[in-house]
């Protein structure tokens, strides 16, 4: 019935998903280097600025913790006696995993929705679901959208650029706004 | 001596099918996945190893290439089949016995009818630490994964059948439609 489908369409869907600013999402997330590809897990905690990623890697082989708000980032890898800070989170991934990791970008393309800033092109499900974004030189396609907690939230999130691709499978959203 | 009798175990299985249950737990021995499956594998280096939701996951080896289809990320991950086993040490079983003795040393302790072979990587970077194969009698039991963090995972098997006629097509991977292929290959 109609209730299962979102609604009011692309600014419906849009302008409920500007009311998200403190949630939690885990999964499974696949990193495709230049040179490697691993699987592991990441647990993502948002509230309004400050974020809290914990990435864990396959077989256990230690995890990783990235956390920070707009003015300062920290990175915590396994057998660092102590974490790395930076301004910018997307610094830290660089030169410590060699990751090129938008961080800033993801906070909202996770959701399904665009990066406030910068330049667009996208499109939309005939049910105002965001399936596919170009954005900072990064394309990212979205599927297994899926209601959770009232919201309409992708199950299956790939973003690829720059030589690297990143495939986040969503198990579970908690929204604690 | 412990190589030797672990090899003339792996020398005698020609094939295998069997269920299992496969639990990992961290070092305080908190479990933190459970999940099953079946494993299918045969000589010359086949191998088809599914596990059930919610960690779906299928790897398949005819021998040459290893695909790893990741249900969840719609992702298949091609690796040339070598005795790196990194990801699915169940490989190790059909995989060429004569080079088990390069990459490993092996101990082996025996209780009542139970006979363990503990393998040790001798290329400190692989993701595990050591590996345990477990005898009952003849019949393989259970397998031991120990990795650099200190996690444990155990596989149990059950309901094995060996040396019986396995269907080739178990060891045949087609891409799905719609999925993602990571060629892992190195180039050769």
């Amino acid at each position: 019935c109609a209730a299962l489908l979102p609604q009011g369409g692309k600014e419906g869907q849009l302008t409920r998903l500007n009311e998200l600013h403190n949630w939690q999402v885990r999964g499974k997330l696949s990193v495709v280097t230049p040179d490697d590809s691993v699987t592991g897990y990441l647990t993502w905690q948002q509230q309004q600025d400050q974020y809290d990623l914990f990435i864990a890697g396959p077989f256990g082989s230690g995890s990783s913790r990235l956390q920070g708000n707009r003015q300062q980032a920290e990175l915590s890898l396994p057998g660092w006696p102590q974490p790395q800070q930076a301004r910018s989170p997307e610094q830290l991934m660089l030169t410590h995993l060699g990751w090129n990791f938008p961080v800033s970008d993801i906070r909202y393309w996770v959701k399904g929705q665009p990066s406030p800033n910068g330049r667009v092109t996208s499109q939309y499900s005939d049910q105002g679901l965001l399936t596919q974004l170009q954005q900072h030189g990064w394309e990212i396609r979205y599927s297994r959208y899926q209601q959770r907690g009232g919201y309409w939230l992708p199950g299956l999130i790939r973003i690829s650029g720059y030589d690297f691709r990143f495939t986040f499978a969503i198990q579970e959203w908690t929204l604690n706004d | 001596d412990a190589l030797a009798n672990f090899l003339a175990r792996l020398q005698q299985l020609q094939s295998l099918e069997a269920d299992f249950t496969q639990v990992t737990r961290d070092n305080a021995g908190r479990t933190l996945q459970q999940l099953n499956g079946t494993l299918t594998v045969a000589k010359p280096g086949k191998m088809r190893w599914q596990t059930a939701a919610p960690y779906e996951q299928l790897v398949v080896s005819d021998g040459e290439l290893v695909w790893i289809y990741d249900m969840d990320l719609e992702q298949v991950t091609i690796r040339n089949m070598d005795l790196r086993v990194q990801e699915t040490p169940a490989l190790l079983l059909s995989g060429d016995s004569a080079q088990v003795g390069q990459n490993f040393t092996v101990a082996e302790s025996l209780q009542g009818d139970f006979s363990r072979y503990q393998l040790t990587p001798k290329d400190r970077s692989q993701l595990f630490e050591k590996l345990e194969f477990q005898y009952q009698q003849q019949q393989l039991e259970s397998m031991r994964i120990y990795d650099a963090a200190g996690q444990i995972t155990e596989i149990v098997f059950a309901r094995i059948k060996t040396n019986k006629p396995t269907d080739h097509q178990a060891f045949i991977f087609d891409v799905p439609e719609g999925v993602d292929v990571i060629d892992g290959r190195h180039e050769l």
